[in-house]
């Protein structure tokens, strides 16, 4: 087995009195493509939020280990891009300002990443695109980065089947590709089907399905 | 009911929103009842300085065979008396007197018979200077032309003989022109120059030696100035319906000559002129603090949208939503008005030294600011409402981009109102610039509202080019990457240049607001000093009667005295200019210069260096008044001939000088026609040196007069300007305006507006972009890259608007001094630029733009799972 890349031990997350998420343990590896499945309002994206490190939990420890902040991306359940910038500046957006390429490089891969999910209009602003463009670009956003781990909260909420399943399959294309992990969180048993992990959330408890 | 309850959750949950809201009202609202304070402060002030200036309030003057008696009664029931005394006038042929030098004889000469008690009732009315004043005194000109002092006898040539009097002291009368009026003269006809030559002895004197020769009798008559009406132009009105009611009620038997009320009439322009000063620099700025209110008010645009979306959610109807915004509304206006009663008190105990409460103004103020905040909170609301239930759920935010130009900006309004402002100010420029027309003759004033057409239309033409400016060097072509993604910087910056455009216009109008009062207020208290050191002559004046045993020792000594970086001395003689006898100044052109304030308007269709040049040049030539050139027919070039005292017999000879051109004022000069001349000149044609004034420009006024006064002996009259700026009503109506307390009102004002609308410009914009901040930190952007984000446009803000301010307060400066040129006196030769109040605008403002970015860069680096979880 590979070394895990990140480690959460009894986490609880929630707001205020509410607590969402509770005492969930888990660990991602490389390799790992995992489904979390819950019906609305069970704590997907809370938990998704938590294990990004982007909601402090209430309790438990998350551990990246050795990931950086940078390492760790995600999509978030509404497309969450700046309404001053086009599509493919938001998509270079994350390549810019870490600096780590040069820039023709980071607009290069941009630009392949936008077009892997077909999306032809680059240089239109958020509110000139429909939400199902805005999600891709999104995704985009993240698939054109170095991230190790993806976190990808209903990233196909708005798509319809062929755009779905092409967003899918270059998610997990990135992950064998960086040797990361992906967690997509759904509530759609049949887009879950697709991964080969499932992990359902039932009122804030994770229970790992054994796929048959 | 919702409603109250929805209050209450707001105020719980929006607390410093609704205290901005409230503090910006408080602002607008305490700004404009001070203002008003100053307008009421203003013209009781006037009031009490033109009464100030007068003696003798009425001179009831008896016609032929007028009853006394009667008259007398009539005046003893005047409403308000404070003093009468009887005086008579007799004209006679001559005076006369005997010197070492021979027989001196003046011309026309005029008595004056007064009662024991008048110089104490009607105080002011003379000046003592020699001798005292128990039995005839003499007119200093008089005491010059004869040669005689207390002690000396003159003789007084009546139709009857001649009568010997014995002068007892020696006089000035500041008043001499009202005094010696003709009562009843038609209006417009001006007053007669002053007779040069009048004896002035108690009443017995004058019966004794005037028995039987006809006299001119007057009453004079003081009223109590504190019961009058704090307008001077309704005390005017007043006193105006109190003459006509006596004159109806004597029947025709006496004719009053009205000082007061001429004195009040005069104060009209002064209080229209504050009244400009009001309108002018006081409508911009309200109209910033307006701009601000709105700019508050939009902060809560964004909840308020989310608001009105549950409101509709929860099923409240379009009644009870608007109902929402009214109330909220109404509670900021409440908390506002409450906040600024003691704002107004403050803000006028800063600026005035004393707490006024103007309740009009303050109703108008609290109405008008209370209207803009409920069309601020109402008209979004309702259009959203309306917009929610056309289109429920609707996509938010993304599509409300603003890049164009607003609508007048297309159209292009700027260019318009700044051509037709440019058109008025060039028709109106050609007439000369007079904004308050005081038509001769007439005791009326009016405004001249099409010369305040101008800055009206330049304003917004100017604020609306900033807008354009900005908006244009924003739309530069995409940039190419640059190191740290700093092209995604800039393009967020183009992409919103609406919005910065805006800002940096709300910036740019009210640094602009502040500078333009700054610079004008500083060339006007600048104009002022000027004003009274053209009375005083210097910083510091020596002024030694020509008795002084060494005037050449007390001058120099003057010129060595402590803080002294100049010195020059006048002499003053008197000259006869045909038959008008004028004051005459000889001066030293080599060293005036630096000694006292000259200015070029002093020598029209000259300069100052011109004029001291020529004068250098010509010893014989002299500067002439207007009215002198004109009734002579004379022009540069041609020669004069002037009557001079000559030799220790000081008798008038021809002397003949060569015009070198006009001048209208002159430090130490009377305000009628005068002469200037070479002093080394003057004194070798005469032989004799005229009374010494030493001119001093000090760095330190008052301890230099201090240290004079202790040195130079009691004969000499020393003066310095901050001593007389505060005693004397200099003749114009420059010092009568007090713009201390309006401009430091003024200036406060505008540094807090400028500030606020920068902070609060730069904080709509983040609030508007707290998701953009949220989304940047979850994509990994280190706290210094996201104040980049915000930092730009604050930049971009911040140097637009103080660009545009620097722009808009030049041309509003310049706009503002021209427009209110009648207010100076002298004219300005150029604005005065108070660079240290500008410097500490541009340091406060940017130093509030820093720490925003600092604030918003701290705020966005902390955790909103709020916003996090509405990614
Ligand atoms: N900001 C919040 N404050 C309070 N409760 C919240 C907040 N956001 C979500 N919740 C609650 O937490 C629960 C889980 O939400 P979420 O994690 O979004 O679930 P899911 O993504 O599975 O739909 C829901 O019951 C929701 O009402
Ligand atoms: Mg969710």
């Amino acid at each position: 087995m590979t070394s895990p890349l990140l480690t959460a031990t009894n986490l609880s997350a929630g707001y205020r009195a509410t607590t969402v998420v509770r005492e969930v343990s888990l660990t991602l590896r490389a390799g790992d493509q995992v489904a979390l499945l819950g019906r609305s309002g069970s704590g997907k994206t809370t938990l998704l939020l938590a294990m990004a490190g982007l909601v402090p939990p209430s309790a438990g420890v998350v551990d990246r280990h050795s990931l950086s902040p940078r390492d760790v991306a995600v999509v978030f359940q509404s497309p969450s891009l700046i309404a001053e910038l086009t599509s493919l500046e938001n998509v270079v957006l994350p390549l810019r300002l870490s600096s780590r390429l040069p820039a023709s490089e980071a607009y290069d891969r941009a630009r392949r990443a936008l077009d892997s999910l077909g999306v032809d209009a680059v240089d239109a602003l958020p509110g000139q695109m429909s939400g199902g463009q805005q999600q891709r670009v999104a995704v985009a956003r993240v698939l054109a980065t170095d991230a190790q781990v993806i976190f990808a909260d209903e990233p196909t909420g708005s798509l319809d089947a062929t755009h779905a399943r092409a967003v899918l399959s270059a998610l997990r294309t990135h992950c064998t590709a960086q040797r990361g992990a992906l967690v997509l969180a759904t509530h759609d048993a049949g887009l879950a089907a697709a991964l080969p992990t499932t992990w359902r959330l039932d009122e804030g408890r994770l229970h790992q399905v054994v796929p048959c | 009911m919702l409603t109250i309850s929805w209050l209450r959750g707001l105020v719980r949950r929006r607390p410093l929103q609704l205290a901005a809201a409230g503090l910006t009202v408080a602002m607008a609202v305490g700004f404009l009842s001070a203002l008003g304070g100053f307008v009421g402060l203003n013209r009781s002030h006037l009031t009490d300085r033109a009464a100030g200036s007068v003696a003798v309030d009425w001179q009831v003057q008896l016609v032929t065979g007028a009853d006394h008696a009667a008259v007398e009664r009539t005046v003893s029931h005047l409403p308000g008396i404070r003093g009468r005394a009887d005086v008579q006038f007799a004209a006679v042929s001559s005076l006369s007197s005997v010197t070492t030098g021979g027989r001196r004889t003046t011309g026309r000469a005029y008595v004056v018979g007064l009662s024991a008690s008048y110089a104490t009732q009607f105080a002011g009315t003379f000046r003592p200077l020699l001798g005292t004043q128990s039995g005839p005194v003499l007119l200093q000109q008089t005491a010059a032309n004869l040669a005689a002092g207390p002690g000396d006898p003159i003789q007084v040539h009546t139709s009857h003989g001649v009568a010997t009097v014995k002068v007892s002291g020696v006089v000035d009368m500041p008043q001499e022109d009202s005094f010696f009026q003709k009562v009843g003269a038609p209006p417009g006809v001006g007053p007669p120059a002053p007779p040069d030559n009048v004896v002035i002895m108690p009443t017995a004197d004058f019966v004794r030696t005037f028995r039987t020769t006809p006299t001119i009798q007057q009453i004079h008559v003081r009223f109590d100035r504190g019961s009058l009406p704090a307008n001077p132009a309704t005390a005017a009105d007043l006193l105006t319906f109190r003459r006509n009611h006596f004159e109806s009620s004597v029947a025709g038997s006496a004719l009053v000559g009205d000082n007061l009320g001429a004195a009040l009439s005069a104060a009209r322009e002064d209080a229209l002129y504050g009244e400009m000063l009001f309108l002018l620099l006081g409508i911009p700025i309200f109209a910033v603090a307006i701009a601000v209110t709105i700019l508050v008010v939009g902060m809560r645009k964004e909840s308020r949208a989310r608001e009105v979306g549950l409101l509709r959610l929860r099923g409240a109807s379009r009644r009870i939503i608007v109902a929402t915004a009214g109330a909220e509304a109404a509670l900021v206006v409440a908390v506002g008005v409450t906040l600024a009663w003691p704002v107004t008190l403050g803000a006028t105990s800063w600026a005035f030294n004393r707490t006024v409460m103007s309740w009009l103004w303050f109703v108008v103020a609290a109405v008008t600011v209370a209207s803009v905040v409920l069309v601020a909170h109402l008209l979004p609301t309702a259009r959203r409402s309306r917009a929610a239930a056309d289109r429920p759920g609707g996509p938010r935010g993304a599509s409300a981009l603003g890049v164009g130009l607003p609508l007048p900006l297309r159209l292009g309004l700027d260019v318009a109102l700044l051509v037709a402002a440019g058109g008025v100010f060039w028709l109106v420029a050609r007439g000369g610039y007079q904004v308050v027309v005081v038509p001769e003759g007439v005791p009326v004033t009016s405004v001249n509202w099409a010369a305040l057409a101008a800055p009206a239309l330049a304003w917004p033409g100017l604020a609306l080019l900033a807008w354009r400016a900005v908006d244009l060097a924003l739309r530069r072509p995409r940039s190419t990457p640059r190191a740290d993604g700093r092209e995604l910087v800039s393009a967020v910056v183009r992409r919103r240049r609406r919005h910065v455009a805006r800002a940096a216009t709300a910036l740019a109008v009210a640094v602009g607001v502040a500078g333009s009062t700054a610079v004008f207020t500083a060339t006007y208290r600048e104009q002022s000093r000027l004003d009274v050191a053209l009375t005083v002559g210097a910083d510091v004046a020596v002024a030694l009667p020509g008795s002084t045993p060494d005037p050449a020792r007390v001058t120099a000594l003057a010129a060595r005295a402590p803080h002294v970086q100049a010195a020059s001395v006048q002499e003053h003689r008197f000259t006869y200019v045909g038959t008008d006898l004028q004051d005459l100044y000889g001066i030293d052109p080599q060293t005036i210069r630096p000694a006292t304030a000259l200015q070029d308007s002093f020598v029209p269709g000259s300069t100052i260096a011109a004029a001291l040049n020529a004068l250098r040049a010509t010893p014989s030539g002299v500067l002439l008044s207007a009215e002198t050139l004109h009734d002579y027919q004379l022009h540069p070039g041609d020669d004069i001939r002037l009557r001079l005292q000559t030799g220790t017999a000081l008798t008038y000879r021809p002397v003949t000088f060569r015009v070198l051109g006009e001048v209208t004022e002159w430090p130490t000069a009377p305000k009628d026609s005068f002469v200037v001349a070479n002093a080394s000149y003057l004194r070798q044609v005469t032989g004799r040196a005229g009374d010494p004034t030493a001119l001093l420009a000090s760095s330190a006024p008052e301890s230099t007069a201090a240290y004079l006064r202790r040195h130079v002996g009691a004969a000499a009259r020393v003066e310095d300007v901050v001593h007389a700026r505060a005693s004397i009503a200099t003749a114009s109506g420059l010092a009568a305006v007090d713009l201390g307390g309006l401009s430091r009102l003024e200036l406060g004002f505008g540094v807090v507006l400028a500030v606020a609308a920068l902070g609060l410009a730069l904080l709509v914009g983040v609030l508007e972009r707290r998701r953009a901040l949220v989304i940047l930190a979850a994509l990994g952007a280190s706290a210094r890259q996201r104040r980049r984000f915000v930092g730009a446009e604050a930049r971009v803000v911040l140097a637009g608007g103080l660009l545009g301010g620097g722009v808009i307060g030049a041309a509003m400066a310049a706009m503002l001094v021209k427009v209110m040129t009648g207010i100076f006196d002298p004219p300005p030769d150029r604005a005065i630029v108070p660079w240290l109040y500008l410097a500490l605008l541009a340091v406060l403002v940017s130093a509030t733009a820093g720490s925003v970015v600092a604030l918003v860069g701290r705020w966005a680096g902390q955790g909103h799972i709020r916003e996090l979880r509405d990614l």
